[in-house]
């Protein structure tokens, strides 16, 4: 990083190296006058030549190079040697004419006024040219920290940059509201990276650091703290500068942040009451039939022709086994959604699993279903309990979309290793924009809730497939309009051995 | 009911046991029932059979119920009698603006839903004219006659109190929605105003000394509108 050396940066030289420091500037004065000595009998030789000239051009050096007090000391030191040397009487501090006297004071007057003059301008040129390392250090860091994508991004461009303008190590922390830890970073100058911030803060929190709060418009303050005893006014300007782009920064790190945890909380919420409604949706349907017919006998009793009566006695049974496997679903999306799924894998028959889907469907009379299952499709390996409610939802989901009645086909077969088992309806179909999203656990909300909640049963299908090792997907009937739900299995055998086992 | 035929009822519900109850139901009240799974069907059967009532099932797996309620009252005023499964107040409203006559939210017991289509029948039969009488506890609304009597008392009613009775005469025993009831008494750009409603029909409960809490005549049905009790 291109900052400029400033004075305060050097390390501080002690016992005779400082004394050498100090007393530099005048030495190199005697000097200066020293040679504006020994040039000014040459010039005295020429006609017009004025020494007085000579030697406040001695001064003038001094002045722009060394600053005020050196240039007084040369100035000083000029008028003894041009007493001494240049005004008759030579080699005495006494003053002939009158005039001398004058052109002496002068001298010495002219000598300190533009020395002092050279020796400010010098400070202000050094000054600026500190300011605008400053400015441009400034730029670098905001543009640093309007590129970080992270609060801790910020705080590593900002100990950077003042371990950079310090010369000492750093630490920055501020705190990140009251569930996630503190964004913390720190900038090494005199150790190396690997010294973790634990070990920094130990080191501020016990050494003589200078600290600055890091003030925000969102949440609690923080502070960024350097290894520095006194740092300048200069110093300290530039630091509040720079840590107050970095509050900015910070502030819309937050404010970014903020408004995504926003959003997603909302979006969480809203999947809550989508699962929410659907569930109730799926559960008040049996129980609207179930109200609707027991009413009907407690009201209609002796009305009623006993067909009639067992007919709505039948609706309240199996509107009751409909509540039970909508509440199945419900643990079993539950299990699912909890860790890994543990199978109990034994050998079934898959024209059982069929007929017991097909069973507690209690399908009515207008639909029918058709099974066909080729034998070698006919013995699987699986958990029986799960893959029976993923052949219920399929041919729930399937009976809902067939026009009264059309058939159901349940067909299993092989395909090369896997067991392939298609459950095709006579509806609608599905659109092949739709065809991976009926799985989405919310696909029916979306669709304005349509039917039957959720697509809670078809998003459990595919869980437990897979929990087997294989999948449900959605196609177009070939042979004319509807869908085909393929559930495939891979032929899993047990490790113990063949089915005889 | 008359005599001369027995009431067809169009059924679109592709819940079977929900059919199955209501079949039974309506069929020992002496009604004809006919069944549609799908609202395709159901239109059609509509067209064919000419009903006098049809009850709706709005969770429909082919079409939105709204949409069916749109088509049907293209060309057809036969009563609309709405099923919902939902407690959400905007369907039940929507369907009403969209020309359905009432609504039941499942599950419902029988005699509830018996009661909703004995009115729907009824009103269908008397027609909607200005001369009807609405009688029941103590109160008697005579429309030919513009004026409502209680306990033998005339009451004293401002035109838009008389305004909101008749509207809800003519319905007695359906719900009439807010926004039916504003677009009447002040006109469809009020539609949105209910707090005006909710005075007006304080003030006439008042007159009537209709307990809101325990109502003898206007029921609040909540986010939706008012029923006259029937």
């Amino acid at each position: 990083m291109p900052l400029v050396t400033d004075d305060r940066r050097l390390p501080k030289p002690a016992g005779f190296a400082r004394a050498w420091e100090n007393l530099k500037p005048y030495l190199a004065a005697t000097a200066i006058v020293g040679i504006a000595s020994a040039v000014a009998p040459v010039l005295q030789r020429l006609p017009h030549a004025n020494n007085s000239l000579l030697f406040l051009t001695g001064v003038l050096i001094t002045a722009v190079r060394y600053g005020v007090w050196p240039s007084v000391y040369a100035s000083l030191l000029s008028f003894v040697v041009y007493n001494l040397l240049f005004t008759p009487p030579f080699y005495t501090f006494d003053v002939g004419e009158e005039g001398d006297v004058a052109t002496l004071v002068f001298f010495l007057v002219m000598a300190s006024i533009t020395g002092n003059l050279a020796a400010r301008m010098r400070e202000a040129s050094h000054k600026q040219e500190l300011a605008l390392h400053h400015i441009a250090a400034l730029q670098d860091f905001t543009r640093s920290a309007a590129a970080a994508a992270s609060c801790a991004d910020v705080l590593k461009a900002l100990t950077w940059h003042l371990a950079g303008h310090f010369g000492a190590d750093c630490i920055a922390e501020v705190p990140m509201g009251d569930d996630s830890e503190a964004a913390v970073a720190t900038g090494h100058a005199t150790t190396d990276g690997a010294v973790s911030a634990d070990t920094m803060r130990q080191r501020m929190l016990t050494g003589q650091w200078s600290r600055w709060p890091i003030r925000m418009n969102r949440g609690a303050d923080g502070y960024v703290a350097a290894d520095v005893t006194q740092p300048g006014p200069d110093a300290e300007q530039y630091a509040g500068a720079i840590i107050d782009q970095a509050a900015v920064a910070l502030d819309r790190i937050m404010l970014v942040a903020e408004l995504e945890n926003a959003k997603l909380a909302t979006e969480r919420e809203q999947l809550r009451t989508s699962l929410l409604s659907s569930v109730s949706h799926d559960l008040r349907t049996p129980l609207a039939s179930i109200v609707g017919a027991a009413s009907s006998l407690v009201e209609y009793e002796q009305t009623l022709n006993s067909a009639n009566r067992s007919a709505l006695l039948n609706s309240v049974l199996d509107e009751t086994h409909r509540l039970d496997r909508y509440i199945q679903n419900l643990l079993d999306m539950t299990r699912l959604g909890h860790g890994p799924l543990v199978l109990d894998r034994d050998w079934e028959d898959t024209r059982d699993l069929v007929s017991a889907a097909v069973r507690r469907l209690r399908l009515t009379d207008d639909v029918r279903v058709k099974t066909r299952i080729d034998e070698d499709a006919q013995f699987i390996y699986v958990h029986g309990d799960l893959i029976e409610q993923v052949l219920v939802n399929l041919l729930a989901n399937a009976v809902r979309y067939t026009p009264a009645g059309n058939p159901v086909v349940v067909a299993a077969r092989m395909d090369g290793g896997d067991v392939l088992v298609d459950v095709a309806d006579c509806g609608p179909g599905i659109p092949a924009a739709d065809l991976e999203r009926v799985f989405d656990l919310f696909y029916r909300v979306h669709e304005r809730d349509r039917k039957n909640g959720t697509g809670l049963g078809l998003s459990i299908c595919r869980g437990i497939a897979r929990a087997h090792g294989g999948d449900v997907t959605a196609h177009t009937r070939p042979d004319g309009p509807g869908a085909v739900l393929r559930l495939r299995l891979p032929r899993v055998l047990p490790a113990s051995g063949g089915f005889s086992s | 009911m008359s005599e001369k035929s027995r009431p067809v009822v169009l059924l679109i519900e592709d819940e079977a046991h929900i059919r199955r109850f209501l079949r039974i139901s309506l069929e020992a009240h002496g009604m004809e029932v006919a069944e549609a799974r799908l609202a395709e069907e159901g239109l059609r059967m509509a067209g064919e059979l000419g009903p006098q009532l049809v009850i709706l099932d709005l969770g429909l797996p082919d079409m939105d119920g709204q949409g069916v309620i749109r088509r049907l009252r293209e060309w057809s005023a036969v009563p609309i009698l709405v099923l919902s499964v939902r407690s959400d107040e905007n369907e039940k409203v929507k369907a009403l603006d969209a020309g359905a006559n009432d609504y039941v939210t499942k599950p419902a017991g029988i005699s509830e839903l018996m009661a909703r289509v004995r009115v729907l029948l009824r009103s269908q039969d008397e027609g909607r004219d200005d001369e009807a009488v609405y009688e029941r506890a103590g109160l008697r609304i005579d429309l030919s006659r513009r004026e409502a009597v209680l306990d033998g008392h005339a009451v004293h009613l401002t035109r838009k109190e008389y305004g909101l009775l008749r509207l809800l005469v003519r319905s007695a025993g359906r719900v009439v929605t807010h926004q039916q009831l504003m677009a009447e008494l002040w006109g469809p750009e009020f539609a949105r105003e209910t707090h005006y409603l909710r005075v007006l029909v304080s003030g006439v409960r008042q007159k009537l000394r209709d307990d809101p809490a325990d109502p003898s005549y206007i029921v609040t049905e909540q986010g939706v509108g008012y029923r006259l009790r029937g």
